[in-house]
């Protein structure tokens, strides 16, 4: 899980005689040979180690290729061939991403699958696949709730098919935020759908916002060591910007800001130390215009955080130049 | 349970000799028992019940219906012997291995019930009579001494555990409150202000460091300590440093806490943590109280279960019959159903032997037998020994549905209650909730509650169970037997049992009649455990490696 390597255990062949079966695979997908045979000793290698991108092209072409196989059959035999395709197809990914959940190039396969079956399949088959995907995403956070292809993989589902997340979604992360909350991912993912799902409301996004700073509190205040909910903090400080909109919503509200810095004020009597703190506090003063004691706060992290000298020495000149 | 192989094995022990003879299979004595055996003593261990674990048992209830019939019928069990004591003294002097003793001196045994003012609310269908009840739950700390014992003694590749779920509070307004058990439950908690989160967490971690094991568990984000959350050295010495500060501290534990800025509702919840590792609040000093907190906090780590506390799985008179296991592969002797009648003594009042109920002579150096046991000292004083004034009340109760929801596995928790005395006493009640599955279609909850006010006791318990079942209106009855009359007619209430078990004054005579005694029923084994390793010691001049 976290801070252990992806890959736990080695492959089951030595490696002299894995590579060779590499090697026997990649020059099948040169020659373009799509027998069951080539098959076969393609998704073996894949299995084994699912980072090799260029069978999983060649996998891609396979589809393809069938796809305009099975175009001209009836309606009904097309959809059996078709849905036969793709559950092997899925299937493979999901012995591979067992092995190993963290390799970029299966979830990628995962979302070529979908896009494809979007694209050729009626919307009764591609709406149980998207379904399936979400519920195996699910499954896979449960067991490991920090592994963020699972959230990345989550939210380009949802793009695909075309839908703007909902309170659900929100209720889903809130959830995992419950089981726990030193998960960058979980906060990351929030900080994604909540400008997306209050778009057009700014009165319900400034409540939002509001209760979210609130719950951020609860997790500072926990564990004040922990970087992940500093950061979301940070982001719903500056007003919980989204990438589309450069507005944010609490630009001109600094009573809240006011109340935030008596908060940090707090956590700072009991935990003097803390480093984040003393960062966000910074933050704070330097929106207020208050260079004084925002300077002061950088020389007390510089004795802190000596490692670190150099960022609090540039935080300081740039603040002096802008002042 | 029972094994009825050793009931009837009529071993010949007419010219036994043992090292020890162990008297009662109580969980103090089964540990000494597989201690000494797999230590090299010949052990014989007896008991007069025809089950194993003593008090400490696992019963069915039409077992435990039986057991409690008997406890009305005798408040002394004391048997007949088949000779009389001339007899005796006759058969030990023909005996060839008693002939180099000139002068031999029989001091007659009893054997006390511990159960008293036995009450019984009975509408148990058939099916319940397969329902397990343990006379003296016990909930073992995931990490320490006692754990320790089960992996070095072996006895743990016998027994099944499983974690205690959610740890309560009972609060005065007969609120439960959960007791918030790791970094998720104190993030999630909505009774606590940021500020107590604040404070509760930074405790926690500090007396975490006490435990030097505590970092050869991975950290997982059901503990203490995040995932792959690594100490810094520097500040784990500055909190070395801060906990050694604590436990030199001469104040008592509420005080200190109050330096530290806890509030109620925090103290209530190392309250609650202490009465589950056996120790009490009011009396317990701060560096046990640090010592145990890290305990727990090590405990969480290194189970990944919601709290650092583990249930016997089939109850705790398993952990009895796993240790008597032990001991009988060891070469230690099991007689059950044999009580002790006599003890043989020199001229030097040294033991030197024992005869049992069926007129064995068994000749030994050491016996142990709980307090329970009750010797008469010489011919002319046959007094009975005051019993103690202390004691604990015990009830029972077994329930189709859960009292403490949501009721999945099993739930602990802990209230204060001011009783409506002359002096408005406030009493401890402790109780466990075990969900257990009496067979396919039927589930049922087995209640326990506890309380060791001799005087008040009995209504503590019955007042807290009626806040726990009808919060609101708690303050209705006073009188016990109306609170009697009132359990009678809960929801779902299927069998109910109050009763009062005594502690007998322990007497400690190191190489006299007695080599040694074990005091029974101090409730947890976590408290106990180091009086047994003390024995231990003394038996076999050699201290117990863990």
């Amino acid at each position: 899980m976290h801070g252990v390597r992806s890959y736990a255990e080695p492959p089951e062949e030595d490696s002299a005689r894995f590579i060779s079966l590499a090697k026997e695979a990649l020059e099948t997908c040169k020659q373009r040979d799509f027998s069951s045979q080539a098959l076969s000793l393609v998704n073996r290698v894949l299995e084994l180690n699912p980072d090799e991108y260029s069978l999983w092209n060649y996998h891609k072409r396979f589809v393809l290729n069938e796809i305009e196989k099975i175009m001209n059959y009836e309606p009904a035999s097309f959809q059996e061939a078709a849905e036969q395709l793709f559950d092997s197809e899925f299937e493979l990914t999901q012995r591979a991403l067992y092995r190993h959940p963290k390799a970029y190039s299966a979830w990628q396969h995962r979302i070529f699958l979908l896009k494809t079956a979007k694209y050729h399949l009626p919307s009764k088959i591609y709406e149980g696949y998207f379904k399936k995907e979400l519920e195996i995403c699910a499954k896979l956070l449960d067991l490991d709730d920090r592994n963020f292809h699972g959230w990345a993989h989550r939210m380009r589902v949802g793009d695909i098919r075309g839908l703007q997340p909902s309170r659900e979604e929100l209720q889903f992360v809130t959830e995992r935020i419950y089981g726990n909350f030193s998960n960058y991912s979980a906060w990351h993912h929030r900080s994604r759908i909540l400008p997306i799902l209050f778009k057009d409301q700014r009165d319900q996004y400034y409540l939002a916002v509001q209760e979210d700073l609130e719950l951020v509190k609860q997790a500072i205040f926990t564990e004040p060591e922990d970087q992940s909910a500093w950061f979301y903090f940070r982001w719903l400080l500056r007003g919980a910007p989204s990438y589309q909109t450069t507005v944010s919503v609490l630009d001109i509200d600094n009573e809240i800001l006011k109340k935030e810095l008596c908060i940090l004020e707090e956590l700072l009597t009991l935990e003097p130390k803390c480093k984040w703190a003393l960062l966000t506090k910074f933050y704070l003063l330097q929106i207020f215009g208050d260079f004084d004691n925002a300077e002061t706060v950088l020389t007390t992290l510089q004795k802190l955080d000596p490692l670190r000298n150099g960022y609090y020495m540039y935080l300081k000149e740039k603040m002096r130049r802008s002042s | 349970m029972v094994h009825e192989e050793a009931i009837n094995m009529d071993t010949d022990l007419k010219d036994g000799y043992f090292d020890v003879v162990v008297v009662g299979t109580g969980l103090a004595e089964s540990i000494l028992a597989a201690l000494l055996a797999s230590n090299g003593k010949s052990v014989l261990h007896l008991d007069s019940k025809p089950f194993y674990g003593g008090d400490w048992a696992t019963l069915s209830l039409s077992k435990l219906k039986s057991y409690f019939a008997s406890c009305y019928l005798s408040e002394n069990g004391v048997s007949e012997p088949k000779k009389t004591p001339t007899e005796l003294q006759d058969a030990i002097r023909q005996n060839e291995h008693f002939q180099q003793y000139t002068d031999i001196a029989l001091l007659p045994v009893l054997e006390n019930s511990s159960f008293s003012d036995v009450q019984i609310v009975d509408s148990a269908e058939e099916w319940l009579n397969r329902a397990m009840v343990d006379l003296t739950p016990q909930i073992i700390l995931g990490n320490g001494e006692t754990v320790d014992m089960l992996v070095q003694t072996q006895a743990a590749s016998y027994l099944e555990f499983r974690g205690v779920d959610e740890i309560f509070w009972l609060d005065e307004s007969g609120q439960l409150q959960k007791v918030p058990t790791s970094r998720n439950d104190i993030f999630r908690s909505m009774l606590l202000t940021p500020v107590e989160k604040r404070i509760f967490m930074k405790f926690l971690k500090t007396c975490a460091v006490y435990e030097p094991s505590l970092f050869q568990y991975e950290g997982h984000d059901g503990g203490i300590l995040s995932a792959g959350q690594v100490v810094n050295s520097s500040e784990e010495i500055a909190e070395m440093e801060q906990v050694q500060k604590w436990c030199d501290c001469s104040l008592c534990l509420d005080n200190w806490l109050d330096e530290l800025h806890f509030t109620d509702r925090l103290k209530h919840y190392v309250f609650a943590l202490l009465g589950c590792c056996g120790e009490k609040y009011e009396s317990c000093a701060v560096a046990t109280a640090v010592e145990r907190i890290s305990q727990y906090c090590c405990a969480v780590q290194r189970f990944r279960i919601s709290s650092g506390f583990l249930y016997s799985k089939y109850g705790s008179g398993d952990i009895c019959e796993a240790l008597c296991r032990r001991c009988a592969i060891h070469g230690g002797v099991y007689l059950l159903r044999r009580q002790v009648t006599y003890l043989i003594c020199d001229s030097s009042s040294q033991v030197i032997g024992l005869v049992t109920g069926n007129g064995d002579l068994i000749r030994c150096s050491v016996v142990i037998g709980s307090t329970s046991l009750e010797v008469k000292y010489t011919d002319s004083s046959w007094t009975r020994r005051i019993s103690s004034d202390k004691g604990r009340w015990k009830l029972y109760l077994i329930l189709d549905r859960p009292v403490l929801l949501p009721g999945k596995g099993v739930d602990l928790f802990t209230s204060h209650l001011v009783v409506q005395s002359q002096n408005n006493e406030s009493c401890l009640v402790e109780g466990i909730q075990v969900e257990q599955q009496v067979d396919s279609v039927h589930t049922v909850y087995v209640i326990y509650l506890s309380c060791d006010d001799v005087e008040n006791g009995k209504i503590a318990l019955l007042l807290s169970l009626q806040k726990l079942m009808h919060p609101i209106d708690s303050h209705l009855c006073h009188s016990s037997s109306d609170l009697w009359q009132l359990l009678k007619q809960f929801p779902g209430l299927k069998y109910a049992c109050i009763g009062f078990c005594r502690d007998w004054e322990p007497i400690i005579q190191l190489g006299h009649y007695y080599s040694c005694y074990l005091t029974k029923d101090i409730h947890s084994i976590q408290t106990q455990i180091d009086q047994v390793f003390h024995l231990y010691d003394y038996i076999t001049h050699r201290e117990w490696q863990s």
